[in-house]
């Protein structure tokens, strides 16, 4: 106890000073200048469409970016160029003839590199925060383009919408892709690494897709045996979307109606389909034979039997 | 003797670290009015720990609006005070730390979600409304299910903002054009598919 008293007070007092001190750094506004590599050809990207208000600063002199000005479609983007788009905008970016970006709403977004070499085209993409999606064709020229953010980066092989959403409040992101190719995520705070196929994504748990589909899609747990016509025919139809039957073998109303030109829908009858007694029914002269003095599970009184 | 000693310096260290929850940031507040929509979303609101009420009632009339219409903290309140997505109840002043139940019941408000039965019955009434909002946010995948009355950093309540300004265009809750990005790579006339 003596031992541990001191060291009580050191970790309260600890949790102390972390509760009431900053929960993140300001950010770092020194922004590094873009370098391309040597005998690289410089390549710019053109604005093709924009929704809304975006914002872009094109690089200085010194390669960093200099003052947000309104951007417009035709305008182009060098590699150290910085794009902000704003609450119900976006904006589209051409890359060369065989790549397509869309820059979404509330994204801040960069251009790190874009350049040429003898047969391959390089496009790196910064992500501060938001969501970036991509669409490229494969023509003679190998196309190399990565999305990075500070907690993973994307790097396609021919692929066509992809995209990738960083949120740094809560360091969650999502990549995805959408149609066809293959996407891989690098994940630099695990050192993993998951292929992304199409219809796929893949978030910073780094789940194997057959356990994110697991958690996305609905599965009825409705056990068919225990539950009347009804029920069953209620799972058949809107199953799928989430909803259920509250009390499967509770008993239910049914109520049917006919139509005609002059009364419209009318009710023409009603059936009431009772609880399932919670024992088997009477056998033979009326005496009541409980098989599970526990109690009904519902074996057996459904329509599947 | 020395035991009680500790015990005693113990409780002052709880007391300190749990007892007082207000956090005050009027500089903050001042200079989150100041600077402009873009500077606000993407440089401002990243760099802080944690949101004052004034930056988070220009992000939700944001929000809400699409663009910065208002151009002071008396005007924002008003607005989202007669639009019901926040509660005089509340009592929330602009330069203190707003919490994320406060943030999640006026996003629920202004993306017209009509919540569960925990958030109707209760929420409604005014017993547990930013507690079930937090809930029917992280139900669409708005917001992360955390506690409704921690405080809430800027970059989160960006990522907050944005999440739920793709689910108002999702839902159609404001005219706009879509962008796909295979129709950019497809109309244009030099692609090569």
């Amino acid at each position: 106890m003596r031992i541990a008293s001191p060291l009580l007070v050191v970790l309260i007092a600890s949790v102390t000073l972390i509760a009431q001190g900053p929960a993140t750094q300001p950010a770092d506004d020194a922004v590094p200048p873009v370098t391309q590599p040597a005998g690289a050809e410089a390549m710019q990207a053109t604005i093709i469409k924009i929704v809304g208000n975006v914002v872009c600063a094109l690089p200085g002199p010194d390669g960093k970016p200099g003052e947000f000005k309104p951007a417009k479609v035709g305008d182009k983007l060098p590699a150290g160029a910085m794009i902000q788009t704003r609450l119900r905008s976006s904006v589209m970016l051409a890359f060369g003839d065989d790549a397509v970006v869309l820059v979404d709403r509330v994204t801040l977004a960069s251009i790190d590199q874009f350049h040429r070499t003898a047969d391959t085209k390089k496009v790196q993409l910064g992500l501060g925060h938001g969501l970036i999606r991509g669409a490229t064709v494969e023509t003679t020229l190998r196309s190399d383009m990565t999305i990075s953010s500070p907690v993973a980066t994307l790097s396609k092989r021919g692929t066509i919408d992809f995209g990738m959403r960083y949120e740094p409040g809560t360091g969650r992101y999502t990549v995805f892709l959408n149609q066809e190719g293959l996407v891989e995520a690098l994940d630099h705070l695990a050192n993993l690494r998951r292929n992304v196929q199409p219809g796929q994504y893949v978030t910073q748990a780094l789940a194997r897709w057959i356990e994110t589909l697991t958690m996305d899609r609905y599965v009825s747990v409705t056990d068919a045996w225990g539950t009347t016509s009804a029920e069953q025919s209620w799972s058949a139809h809107f199953g799928g979307s989430g909803t259920g039957v509250v009390d499967p073998g509770g008993g239910s109303t049914l109520y049917t109606a006919s139509f005609n030109a002059s009364d419209g829908f009318t009710p023409s009858s009603l059936t009431t389909v009772p609880p399932i007694p919670p024992t088997l029914p009477p056998a033979g002269e009326g005496t009541l034979r409980v098989v599970r003095p526990e109690g009904n599970f519902g074996t057996g009184f459904g329509a599947a039997h | 003797m020395l035991q009680r000693a500790y015990l005693l310096i113990i409780a002052i260290g709880v007391v300190a670290g749990t007892g007082c929850s207000q956090v005050s940031r009027p500089e903050q507040a001042q200079q989150g009015e100041q600077v402009n929509a873009d500077a606000f979303l993407h440089e401002h609101l990243q760099r802080q720990p944690m949101v004052t009420v004034s930056e988070a009632y220009r992000a939700l009339t944001m929000l809400a609006e699409g663009e910065d219409k208002y151009d002071s903290f008396a005007s924002r309140e008003e607005y989202l005070l007669q639009h019901g997505f926040i509660r005089h109840e509340w009592k929330l002043q602009r330069d203190m730390a707003i919490d994320r139940g406060s943030v999640a019941y006026a996003v629920v408000q202004i993306l017209k979600i009509r919540g569960g039965v925990n958030f109707n019955a209760l929420g409604r009434l005014g017993i547990g409304d930013r507690r079930y909002a937090v809930r029917e946010l992280a139900y669409v995948r708005i917001m992360q299910e955390t506690p409704p009355y921690r405080f809430m950093s800027g970059a989160e309540l960006v990522d907050v903002i944005g999440n739920a300004d793709a689910y108002m265009a999702k839902e159609g809750l404001y005219p706009q054009e879509l962008l796909k990005v295979e129709e950019g790579l497809t109309n244009r006339p030099d692609a090569t598919k």
